[in-house]
């Protein structure tokens, strides 16, 4: 089974990679634009005489911003659209395990975005001179991991659960979009906000892992101090994880009965 | 296990809609089953509940001596289904890697995969366009790679719903020789085919039942049914513009018992087929035709087709 799973998961993942790279242009708008947006927050703090700590903050939260983007429109609505082409109905009936077919839109997903935010924190760190710790580098790859692990699941969940909304899960999606990247203090340290804030923001992996990495390659803190993120972190992606695994099986058993499976157009 | 599908009394409901109400059907190994039904007739949703996508309301549906409601991923495993009107694939990437994909949810080892889905490619000559990318590709070639799918896991049951809708004359012929090569290959396959063309369920299925409104009104081999209208004397007439009233006119006449008509806009011509239980009435047609001033442009008598058939059972027309 759990072979069955990566198995699943990796033709997914392989068809998510091919599909998006298949085109160079598409490649370096997906830099560009993200790039050009985080500029204009660089230039403003520059202006402003920032602290340069300030634009290395603001680099790595513009950089990991793709990443949730990619979770709601890569994953939340992914099975909008797989329903619409036939592809859902046939993924169920190959009995193919779901929870792989999930894994894989995470993988492919995860991967395509790396590329891409590294390719945006590359620039950023060329461009303004942004100057990181690289003293803990190891620590903060793997924490990235984690985020991504934590964030992923959450997407998994999305995917199975969204599919109620039909075609308003476009506009399900542009509702979380802004806010949760504002939660998350893409731009600005999380510990601007009150106390009661900060704790369910310490809910959203994105918010975590910027924070996390913040503490490690902008203040140079070392991996123990910021322990309780890489536990948190970890628990909310078995979590998610889990929950998504039930999720897909309920939302199966759930369109058989009801018809809404197969529905296009709904 | 010769009895591939079996239906008791299986009954489906949307809402107060009734889609399908207590079918009862058998589908034996190895041979074409047709459904033949117009729009809406329930022939998607039963085989939506045959291939595990849909739960009954009421009622049993075995799939290989399988039950639909509790043994489904046994069934899945055995399964697959090709709809003319759906586009599964990612257009994103090539013809080829798209069946690799499929291969993989199928079961098929990464390397295994590729073996089975290039030895397809070239037995089904696509060599053409297996490196194109799936949105370049015709609809004909699309169909046809879909078809690809479709037996690439070697289904004990394949399900085609509407496998050559939209397509031209030239493409569904094609498609119709791959299902009947397909089938005759190995004795363990069977095929459960829907169609609103008369000439598919004519040319491929060895049985046809004959679905209206959710309900089986027939089943029998086609030779049968059409002994059912060998009787009967059918002609088409070809006319100018003609009036609904007029056709209704027609109806009336004594010895006709059906009667459908098709116009073609763009030409104005009007198609009428009649069916009639002797040839008598014929010259009162047309002396009718004559009379309300409309112009026959042909006559002819024509041989019973599965149209006639379902004509004569459910007293409306087909499509
Ligand atoms: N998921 C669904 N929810 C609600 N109603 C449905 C659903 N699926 C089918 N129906 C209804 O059930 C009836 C039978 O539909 P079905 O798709 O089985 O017909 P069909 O014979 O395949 O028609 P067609 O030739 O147009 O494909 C129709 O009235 C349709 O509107
Ligand atoms: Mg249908």
């Amino acid at each position: 089974m759990i072979r069955e799973i990566f198995k699943t998961a990796y033709a997914r993942a392989y068809v998510r990679i091919k599909g998006v790279n298949s085109d160079v242009t598409h490649f370096i708008i997906d830099i560009g634009l993200p790039l050009i947006g985080l500029s204009a927050i660089l230039l403003a703090y520059k202006s402003l005489n920032a602290p340069s700590q300030f634009l290395a903050i603001a680099a790595i939260g513009g950089a990991m911003m793709a990443f949730w983007y990619n979770v709601l429109w890569g994953m939340a609505s992914q099975f909008y659209w797989e329903r619409e082409t036939g592809n859902l109905p046939l993924y169920i009936s190959s009995g193919a395990p779901m929870p792989g077919v999930l894994l894989g839109m995470a993988l492919g997903g995860a991967v395509n975005m790396t590329i891409r935010a590294v390719g945006v924190l590359l620039a950023t760190v060329y461009l303004f001179g942004i100057k990181l710790y690289t003293s803990e580098i190891v620590p903060a790859f793997f924490l990235f991991l984690l985020t991504l692990f934590a964030l992923y699941s959450l997407g998994m969940i999305f995917a199975s659960s969204f599919l109620r909304f039909g075609r308003s899960v476009s506009k399900i999606n542009e509702l979380l979009g802004e806010p949760m990247l504002f939660f998350s203090g893409v731009y600005f340290p999380v510990k601007v906000f009150p106390f009661a804030i900060q704790l369910i923001v310490s809910l959203i992996p994105l918010a975590l892992g910027i924070e996390g990495m913040r503490e490690l390659m902008v203040f140079g803190n070392s991996p123990l101090q910021i322990l309780w993120i890489y536990i948190v972190l970890l628990l909310l992606g078995i979590v998610f994880f889990y929950i998504a695994t039930k999720m897909i099986k309920y939302m199966e058993e759930r369109g058989k009965t009801t018809g809404t499976l197969t529905l296009k157009w709904e | 296990m010769d009895e591939v599908v079996r239906t008791i009394d299986l009954t489906r409901h949307f809402g107060k809609m009734v889609a399908l109400d207590n079918v009862n059907i058998t589908i034996r190994r190895n041979e074409i089953f047709g459904l033949l039904g117009p729009n809406g007739s329930g022939k998607s949703t039963l085989i939506k509940i045959l291939s595990t996508l849909l739960l009954p309301t009421s009622g049993d549906a075995y799939v290989l001596g399988y039950n639909v409601k509790t043994d489904y991923m046994e069934i899945r495993k055995r399964i697959n289904i090709v709809a003319g009107d759906d586009r599964p694939g990612y257009g994103s990437i090539k013809v080829k890697e798209n069946l690799w994909f499929f291969s993989q949810l199928y079961g098929y080892g990464v390397r295994e995969g590729w073996k089975v889905v290039n030895s397809l490619i070239e037995e089904f000559g696509m060599q053409d366009y297996a490196d194109r990318k799936l949105n370049r590709v015709s609809s004909g070639m699309f169909q046809k790679y879909n078809f690809v799918r479709g037996i690439l896991n070697n289904p004990k049951l394949l399900f085609l719903d509407e496998p050559t809708v939209g397509l031209d004359v030239e493409i569904s012929r094609e498609i119709r020789n791959y299902v009947k090569s397909w089938i005759k290959r190995d004795p363990e396959r069977t095929i459960l085919l829907t169609t609103h063309y008369m000439i598919e369920a004519q040319e491929l299925c060895d049985r046809v039942a004959i679905i209206y409104k959710g309900k089986i009104v027939k089943v029998d081999t086609v030779e049968n049914l059409l002994k059912l209208v060998s009787g009967e004397h059918i002609f088409e007439i070809k006319t100018n513009f003609i009036l609904n009233d007029c056709l209704e006119d027609i109806k009336k006449i004594q010895g006709v018992k059906g009667l459908y008509s098709d116009s073609d806009v763009s030409t104005g011509i009007a198609k009428l087929r009649i069916v009639m239980e002797e040839e008598g009435p014929i010259a009162d047609i047309l002396s009718l035709l004559k009379e309300r001033n409309i112009k026959v442009l042909a006559l002819s008598k024509e041989e019973p087709n599965l149209e006639d058939v379902f004509l004569y059972l459910v007293g409306s027309k087909l499509r």
